[in-house]
């Protein structure tokens, strides 16, 4: 099984309204049942984690491999950031049969050069 | 400074956790399924992996061929008996439904959704309390559980930590999650103030 994601742009430095394209490949054992490709952000931390799909492409199940080019908007809103409470994170992920295969791309979206890092509060 | 990416308590480390209690085994579990046609619920308080005992269920239930449709209520779910209907409603009758956090649900709901629900191939839902439906299955949290979970999430500060989360976890009556919650705010509260 071989799953790939190639972005055309560093990973770590988009900006809110960019476009960006790149390549997904994928060579799996069998030919999936479900296949997509998604641009979503989600947050991780203290309580619950929340997931924002911004766009989701469904992907051609008839062949066990293939391999595509893609582009995605990123929206102007959220920006990513870092913090002790919570973390807000972009990313583009390539799923098969309901995430039993899944490749993810980590994305930092921010209009600074650096991601947002929140500072401890006391 | 421990930020929420770097925390061993944050909630996506949390959910990725197994199900995993004394004298479980899924064998016995999905037998007991079986056996009463899919039909009953799984029982027990806040914190003890009724959600995450489901979640693991709804996948191993849909290996075995079954169709299988997960709809999760709890008291942030605005309007919980319109949601439950339109899940039940919504659900093929040839699917195992899973109805998860039932106790949401007021007397008359409840019956309109236990009597559509006959239709469907199972139906089983999680509760606080039993009565609803014949109990297949209690959850129950313990220290030896609790131990090991975090041994799994911080296995190089275990015994270190191990004090405290035994503290928490007479504070919060056996809560995991809110054990893990708390672990999370100590684990923030220790790191030094960023520059």
């Amino acid at each position: 099984m071989n799953i790939s994601l190639q972005l055309n742009q560093d990973p770590t430095g988009l900006v809110p309204g960019q476009v960006i394209d790149g390549v997904a490949e994928w060579d799996l054992e069998d030919a999936p049942k479900r296949a997509a490709l998604r641009l979503f952000w989600y947050t991780d931390g203290r309580g619950t984690q929340d997931v924002g799909v911004v766009e989701e492409l469904a992907l051609p199940t008839t062949h066990r491999n293939g391999k595509g080019t893609f582009r995605f908007t990123i929206p102007t809103l959220p920006y990513s950031f870092q913090g002790q409470l919570i973390t807000l994170k972009w990313a583009i992920e390539l799923v098969f049969n309901k995430g039993k295969q899944v490749e993810r791309l980590d994305l930092i979206v921010s209009p600074w050069v650096e991601q947002v890092k929140l500072q401890k509060v006391d | 400074m421990v930020t929420a990416d770097t925390n061993p308590f944050r909630v996506s480390r949390i959910e990725s956790l197994a199900y995993r209690a004394p004298g479980f085994t899924w064998e016995a579990f999905l037998n007991t399924l079986a056996t009463h046609q899919y039909r009953g619920a799984i029982v027990g308080p806040h914190g003890t992996g009724k959600t995450t005992l489901m979640l693991e269920t709804q996948e191993r239930l849909a290996a075995t061929g079954l169709a299988v449709t997960y709809g999760f209520l709890n008291e942030e779910t605005p309007r919980p008996g319109r949601v439950a209907r339109r899940i039940v409603r919504d659900t093929p009758k040839d699917t195992v439904l899973i109805l998860d956090g039932a106790e949401q649900l007021d007397a008359l709901t409840w019956r309109w959704v236990c009597w559509t629900a006959r239709r469907l191939r199972g139906f089983i839902v999680t509760t606080h309390t039993p009565g609803r439906l014949p109990t297949l299955y209690r959850t129950q949290s313990c220290q030896a559980t609790l131990r090991e979970l975090l041994g799994e999430l911080n296995p190089e500060d275990l015994e270190s930590r191990w004090p405290r989360a035994r503290e928490h976890f007479n504070q919060n009556k056996g809560n995991i999650r809110d054990v893990f919650f708390d672990l999370y705010d100590d684990c923030t509260q220790t790191s030094g103030k960023a520059d």
